[in-house]
């Protein structure tokens, strides 16, 4: 899409929130691959920095050290050293185990040595560097905040301190950018229904705790009649299908020298997907997120499952289906809800867990709901997109930037259900809420959209 | 406790120095991860992040923890701040009563107003105090044979005579000499040594003797006598006062001489004189085993070009020179700046020189040489490029006083053209700058001789030795990045500044300062001859010493050269073929230079038929006929010089390994090993020097005995394992010899289990040892298993010097390091090796080659494994090549980014109507712009074929390795369709059906612009089509973000755009593939969009 395009799009969301459903939709016909990221760190900055600086001048104006008051560098370079300053930038962690394709094509190529990693995280505590830059370069950010909260590649935020040792800065208050605007919520006495990771395996043909969920949310169940009456919507937020690895490698066996690509598709495991929401929708209206596990497009934003795969319910698409990106706004009866697959968390939980650590020492691995929190400090729900998550190469451009704070936001496929009220700077309140995979918990959340109250449904056979 | 403070402060002060290098920003990605030093992280920090609210900003603490902040910053600014560049202070000493002790770097001759020649040596202290010497009172001198018609009492006559005949003649001694050149019964014959006052004039005079033209009561013969011990001045000196390359040297107090202040030539600190007599050359063990602490600048400019044109001192200006400077055995250097023209962004951790006018750039750049007083000076191609770029810019901008950055004041740099050939490193034309007093490596030059590269470019020889890849900026770039923005220009200076500091890590990793410095302390010559002149030159000045010690003069053979061939090494025939068994290699130990010991091979030694007769000789009583039909005496009669010389050198290498075991600290570590590997390499190149024809001293009667000696051992060792090692003898096998090599011999015993195989190498060692004369020795070193013998000089195998493990695969003369070849090659061939001789499974081999040609034939391989690069060097080419040719077509193009003399040339082969291979290059990124299709047949034929077919015949057999190259999966084909030219023009594009081939229409399509992906037939396949469709995006969504996200770490930015041009890096061609191609598969998927449902 061409700039002009872009940018009147944007206001067009800014100014007509029924747009905001379509923030994620990537322009038909006309993706452009030609920019570089750059362009995405660029816009991020552009968007996020003004918020910043007015709250840090706002935070930091009073403070003095030995007298002299604490000054703003403009430019991370320019910060001269032994001066207390402040100084805006983008977060970038130099970590030992991100993807790193050059070495793995150097080692394909010279059988160079193998990195021992633990799988699922990119983190090495001995070797790790943490960076603030902006356009004109990068500094060596240290200190024992530093150690104690949570920065991972792409936030952006103001920090505070000295640069003692040349090139490093010592960061003793750090501040995130003014949450964007929120609307009045309304109140309604609909309910919805999330769930993600219903994780339909084509081989596995035990599907009865689905069977249970379809019961519940069409009032078969008889004992939660009077409950399901008002369920108003089912929300799935991603994978819905998961391919055993078996089945993952598409092979021809016809032609066995042909190209093969992991495929997420599995024939069986979409029909019977399809079977359960065309049951579904017949009671209750349907939206579906994609997921990293979902044959749909990788990179994100996930652009919605294609109507291909839905032989039976594909008629109600657009109406009692909803297909729809992810991540994802909803304007449900006046509460404004946020949602995402849970790649976003997944990824950045890799920029914490140092690679000798056990995870399951002390149930850190289960609870996301900081991480959940930290994405909205930061007024950026895909901040390590496209450093370690793979993301559309936007021009001029970051639509993951939170220009308005939802009443709710969701992040699907995580170990356990959380929720949590957190109140922003500036009073706003939302709601976080961690989705548990159904296919390992059989767990599905019911929000209620008049106090925000949740319920955990479980199924079990 | 002052003393654990200051330990203490030490230790701070290495992890600032670290800092300096994380936040550098010039190595912060790719690099090796080692090398970073971090804050103390807590070890319970995951937990915190994961579980503490988030900030909350508490002021008390905070307000305390700046201040303390800032008072500890201000006790350590200075040191960290100042970048100090000054030598240490000399310290008050007295000449009467001091010694002086420096290590001897450098030594040139100078010509004194007297007349008379001198030399001078510059060095270091231990101190870091510079030092220059002059060296007098030494006359240069040569000897003739003393006719017997001359008697001692013509002398004084004589000497008037050539005085009056020639300038310069000095005085005529008698000395009792002897030459090197034949047996002649050890008597010492007397010989006029002529001393001459200075050492430009010697040659005449020796010319004069040579071809007669000096006659003295017609004493000498008419056509001319024999001179002897021709050598340049300067290693005459240092052979007569036992002073070796880089040694110390000891001045003993009264006996030198300060020079006043005002007589002073140089900016060294301290200057003085001593008579040669009483030059102390300190041996080089022990303490005087150290290196003085050397100041290392490494440097590098950039010039801001035209577009299109090579850099051009008379047009282009210097723009940027970035300077990094260390000292030995400090690992962090302690200066890094960048002067720049126009102003620059600082960077952190460097110092930024900024000036208006280039002139004043040069100036100052020339006053910061004098500062900060390297001793050495490295850099990449700094002796080719930048030296003289630098001083050819000056001249042209007429900035007079810029070319004196040597240590002597008046000495101008100029730039001189050298050519030098030799054998071992082909012809060499290069520019020479003189700079007085300090030493230059030229790191290029350094790895051209020592390494055996597919490229020379600093980002692969980077990549080869240090593991990294580096962003490259093209010249077309560097203009407009300098014509931007301070921001632009700081950019610039980073990448200037890695590849100034590049060649430091470069030197370090390579070791290359300590092993060139121990070469020149074992064969005695000056550093900078180690890269300036051949490898005779060592050899040369080993002889001169030994022969100073003998009494022995060396004559001045005239350089016929004559091609005389002599038959090499010899090589037993290979059984050819693939052993499953374990083959048992043994090797002789140092070969040549035992068979020369052994048998007392020497010029020395040397006797002729007339000789043998005249002294009564008998045959081996007294002397040994070499299988080469040559004489020499035995050791009781004369002990040869060539076999004490090696003698003395291996017992030094013995020593110095056995040091290299008990020595713990790592610098002397380093440096006892590049000496026992100097000695190594000298101990060998001394049958070389006997047999280079256009050498100073060729004699093939040495060096056509010691390979006649040497094949002689080879069968004869073969004779002995064979009839030895047999059923007959009580063996379980019959051991067969499969080849033999110079000096090694491949056995097989049969033996299938390691252990025992190599128990039976050992044990064949050591007997087949006793049959061949002391020192020559068989060792069995390792076996191999599997062994893959394609031929003479070619093989492969997994390398085992312990049965449990093995250490390595080990290849010969397979296609790994040839040039021409395209990189898909190197990799296939060794996969495949991998596959048969790690893994042994010959099966998964073969599936992968057949893999990697359907990946070929079907368009899926990389583009850089197919990119073929050559120098563009000189443009008159006699046949049209394909790199000039496509260098042509280019700069037709676009001048602008057209690759320019000295460039290298990437190309690819494509498919184009044209038969000939020269019209066929193509440029990489073209290719990929337009979608050109790739010869994948020149590949296959051209390329894999030959290669591969000979691995596979001897396994598979002739047939089967044919069907290699022409399988089943030869069978599909896909050829990219060009996007423009040709008949594309003409042809109008139709959708047909994914599933079914047919073309789309409107009307059998649900779709209302025809742009459909599926036939209404085909639409029950939907999900599984559309399905694949996907799995291929996502496969090209990941690789897309996956490397740009790669050039962004790399390059260090995530807010700038990434302009990297470095094609030799592995996913450079990528890059553009990936994009390409992720465009063509969103337009794919956007064909499932637009159908109806």
């Amino acid at each position: 899409m061409t700039m002009d395009q872009e940018v009147r799009r944007r206001e067009v969301v800014r100014s007509s929130d029924s747009n905001k459903a379509l923030l994620y939709t990537l322009n038909k016909n006309n993706r452009n691959y030609d920019r570089q990221y750059a362009s995405i760190y660029t816009a991020r900055a552009n968007k996020l920095k003004p918020r910043l600086i007015e709250k840090c001048s706002e935070k930091w104006k009073g403070e003095k050290i030995n007298g002299i008051p604490v000054s703003h560098t403009e430019k991370v370079l320019n910060i001269s050293s032994n001066k207390a300053t402040w100084c805006v930038g983008t977060v970038f962690c130099d970590l030992k185990y991100k993807p790193n394709i050059l070495k793995d094509v150097s080692e394909s190529m010279y059988g160079g040595p193998v990195v021992k990693k633990v799988d699922g995280t990119y983190a090495d505590r001995e070797s790790d560097q943490l960076m603030l830059e902006d356009e004109s370069g990068r500094i060596a950010l240290d200190g024992e905040l530093i150690d104690k909260i949570l920065l991972v590649t792409g936030c952006i935020v103001g920090v505070l301190g000295m640069e003692i040792n040349p090139g490093v800065f010592t960061v003793v208050d750090i501040v995130y950018p003014e949450p964007g605007l929120q609307k009045p919520r309304l109140l309604s006495n609909h309910r919805i229904a999330l769930v993600s990771g219903l994780g339909i395996n084509g081989d596995n043909l035990d599907l009865s705790r689905l069977e249970l969920l379809k019961e519940f949310l069409t009032g078969e169940l008889l004992e939660n009649q009077a409950q399901e009456s008002s369920i108003a919507k089912l929300i799935i937020a991603g994978n819905s299908i998961k391919v055993g690895d078996l089945n993952k490698i598409h092979q021809d066996k016809k032609n066995k020298f042909k190209a093969t690509y992991a495929s997420n598709y599995n024939a069986t495991a979409v029909s019977q997907l399809d079977n359960f929401i065309h049951d579904v929708i017949q009671t209750i209206p349907v939206d579906i997120l994609p997921g990293a596990e979902d044959p749909a497009e990788i990179a994100l934003p996930q652009q919605p499952l294609h109507k291909a795969f839905f032989n039976s319910s594909r008629q109600f698409v657009g109406n009692r289906l909803n297909t729809k990106t992810n991540p994802q706004w909803w304007d449900l009866a006046g509460t404004e809800i946020l949602g995402t697959s849970g790649e976003n968390i997944d990824d950045i939980f890799k920029y914490v867990v140092p690679n000798d650590y056990h995870v399951d020492e002390d149930g850190c691995e289960n609870s996301r709901i900081k991480i959940i929190e930290s994405t909205i400090r930061w007024q950026h729900i895909l901040p390590t997109a496209p450093d370690t998550l793979w993301c559309y190469p936007y021009q001029d451009d970051d639509p993951f930037v939170l220009e308005s704070t939802p009443h709710v936001y969701f992040v699907g496929n995580q170990a356990r259900f959380e929720s949590k009220d957190i109140i922003l700077d500036n009073g706003f309140k939302v709601k976080l809420l961690s989705l548990p995979r159904f296919d390992q918990t059989g767990e599905v959340v019911i929000l209620d959209l008049n106090d925000l109250s949740t319920n955990l449904v479980s199924f079990s056979v | 406790m002052p003393e654990q403070l200051s330990q203490e402060s030490e230790a701070k002060r290495v992890k600032l120095e670290d800092y300096h290098e994380t936040a550098h920003s010039i190595p912060v990605a790719n690099r090796d991860i080692n090398g970073y030093q971090l804050p103390g992280h807590q070890s319970n920090s995951f937990h915190t992040k994961m579980t503490s609210s988030q900030v909350d900003n508490e002021p008390s603490t905070f307000i305390k923890e700046l201040e303390d902040m800032d008072n500890e910053a201000t006790s350590k600014s200075e040191e960290i701040q100042i970048q100090n560049w000054s030598r240490p202070e000399l310290p008050k000493f007295d000449p009467k009563k001091d010694d002086i002790i420096f290590q001897q770097l450098d030594a040139e001759e100078i010509s004194h107003v007297n007349g008379h020649s001198s030399a001078r040596f510059f060095g270091v202290t231990d101190a870091g105090n510079t030092v220059l010497c002059n060296v007098t009172g030494f006359d240069h001198y040569f000897y003739v044979g003393m006719p017997k018609a001359l008697k001692e009492s013509d002398l004084p006559g004589f000497t008037n005579y050539l005085k009056d005949e020639y300038v310069g003649v000095n005085t005529i001694e008698i000395s009792f000499k002897e030459s090197i050149w034949g047996y002649n019964n050890n008597t010492k014959l007397p010989f006029l040594k002529i001393i001459m006052s200075n050492s430009r004039l010697i040659s005449r005079v020796r010319t004069g003797f040579e071809n007669g033209s000096i006659q003295y009561n017609d004493a000498f013969p008419p056509n001319g006598s024999i001179t002897f011990d021709n050598i340049q001045y300067l290693l005459r000196m240092m052979v007569d006062t036992k002073v070796s390359g880089m040694c110390w040297i000891k001045l003993q107090a009264s006996k030198y001489t300060l020079v006043p202040p005002s007589q002073q030539v140089s900016t060294c600190q301290l200057e003085l004189s001593v008579d040669y007599r009483d030059l102390v050359s300190l041996p080089i063990e022990g303490e005087f085993s150290k290196i003085a602490p050397l100041r290392i600048l490494s440097f590098d400019i950039e010039c801001a070009g035209r577009k299109g044109i090579f850099p051009e001192p008379e047009h282009d200006p210097v723009i940027q020179i970035a300077n990094v400077v260390s000292r030995t055995g400090e690992s962090t250097p302690f200066v890094r700046n960048v002067f720049t023209v126009n102003s620059c962004a600082p960077i952190v951790g460097s110092q930024i020189f900024s000036f208006e006018k280039e002139e004043e750039l040069l100036r100052k750049w020339r006053d910061f040489i004098i500062k900060v007083d390297p001793d050495v000076i490295i850099g990449y191609n700094i002796a080719n490029f930048d030296f003289p770029y630098l001083i050819n810019r000056a001249a042209t901008l007429k900035v007079q006083d810029f070319p004196f950055f040597s240590r002597v004041k008046t000495s101008k740099q100029e730039i001189k053209d050298s050519t030098f050939s030799s054998k071992a490193y082909g012809t060499r034309e290069n520019k020479v700058v003189n700079i007085d007093g300090r030493m230059q490596l030229d790191l290029l030059q350094f790895i051209q001789r020592e390494y055996k590269l597919r490229s020379y470019t600093l980002n692969s020889v980077s990549s080869h030795f240090l593991g990294e890849q580096k962003e490259d900026v093209q010249h077309s770039i560097i203009t407009d990045l300098q014509n931007g923005d301070a921001e632009t220009r700081r950019r610039l200076a980073v990448y200037c500044l890695k590849d100034a500091y590049l060649p430091l890590r470069l030197a370090e990793k390579l070791m290359c300062l300590v092993n060139y410095t121990e070469m020149a302390r074992v064969t005695g010559v000056p550093f900078s001859f180690l890269l300036s002149r051949g490898q005779q030159i060592k050899v040369i000045s080993q002889l001169f010493r030994k022969c100073l010690e003998l009494d022995i003069v060396i004559p001045n053979m005239k350089s016929d050269s004559v091609n005389e061939e002599y038959e090499g090494a010899t090589v037993i025939d290979p059984v050819r073929g693939y052993y499953d068994v374990p083959v048992a290699t043994l090797d002789f130990a140092s070969l040549y230079p035992s068979i020369m010991m052994a048998h007392n091979l020497c010029y020395t030694t040397l006797l002729n038929k007339p000789t043998i007769d005249r002294l009564g000789l008998v045959k081996d009583k007294d002397y040994i006929l070499t299988p080469n039909g040559d004489f020499f005496v035995k050791e009781d009669l004369r002990k040869g010089i060539l076999p004490t010389i090696l003698q003395e050198l291996l017992a030094a290498r013995k020593k110095a390994k056995y040091d290299l075991k008990t020595e713990t600290d790592p610098f002397k570590k380093q440096v006892l090993n590049g000496r026992q590997l100097a000695l190594k390499i000298s101990a060998n190149s001394v049958y070389g020097f006997t047999g280079a024809t256009i050498g100073k001293l060729p004699c093939l009667a040495i060096s056509s005995s010691v390979t006649a000696f040497g094949r002689e051992m080879i069968e004869a060792t073969k004779q002995a394992v064979q009839e030895r090692y047999t059923i007959k003898n009580g063996y379980d096998h019959d051991a067969q010899v499969i080849y033999g090599d110079t000096d090694s011999v491949m056995v097989k015993f049969g033996e299938n289990d390691l252990r025992k195989c190599m128990k039976l190498g050992e044990e064949a060692a050591a007997f087949v040892s006793t049959i061949f004369k002391n020192p020559i020795k068989l060792e069995f070193e390792k076996v191999y298993f599997p062994y893959l013998l394609i031929n003479k000089k070619r093989y492969a195998g997994l390398y085992w010097t312990n049965p449990d493990k093995y250490d390595k695969m080990d290849t010969k003369g397979i296609e790994t390091v040839r040039r021409d070849n395209c990189r898909l090659v190197q990799n296939v061939i060794t996969k495949v090796l991998e596959y048969m001789l790690e893994l042994r499974d010959v099966e998964g081999a073969e599936n992968f080659v057949k893999q990697t040609i359907a990946d070929l034939l079907q368009d899926r391989v990389d583009l850089s494994q197919l990119v073929i690069t050559k120098a563009l060097s000189r443009q008159d080419y006699a046949g049209k090549q394909a790199h000039v040719e496509l260098a042509e077509r280019m700069r037709k193009r676009d001048a602008g980014s057209a690759p320019t003399l000295g460039d290298r040339v990437a190309y690819v082969i494509i498919k184009t109507s044209s038969t000939k291979n020269y019209e066929k290059s193509e440029d990489p990124l073209y290719v990929l712009e337009h979608s050109l299709p790739i010869d994948t047949n020149y590949y296959l034929e051209n390329q894999l074929a030959k290669p591969l077919t000979r691995i596979f015949e001897p396994i598979l057999g002739e047939r089967r390795a044919k069907a290699l190259l022409s399988g089943s999966h030869t069978r599909t084909v896909f050829v990219a369709a060009p996007k423009t030219g040709g008949l594309m023009r003409f042809a109008k594009k139709t959708n047909t059906c994914k599933n079914c081939k047919s073309p789309l229409t409107k009307s059998n399509c649900k779709s209302p612009n025809g742009n459909a992906a599926l036939c209404n037939n085909c639409m029950d396949k939907a999900g599984s089509l559309y399905g694949e469709a996907l799995s291929l995006m996502n496969s090209l969504e990941t690789k897309f973000s996956k490397l740009w996200t790669e050039c962004q770490r790399c390059q260090g930015s995530l807010h700038q755009e990434v302009l990297c041009s470095n094609n030799d890096c592995p996913i450079f061609y990528m890059r553009t593939k990936a994009k390409k191609d992720i465009i063509h598969q969103a337009e794919e998927l956007e064909r499932w969009n637009d159908m109806v449902w």
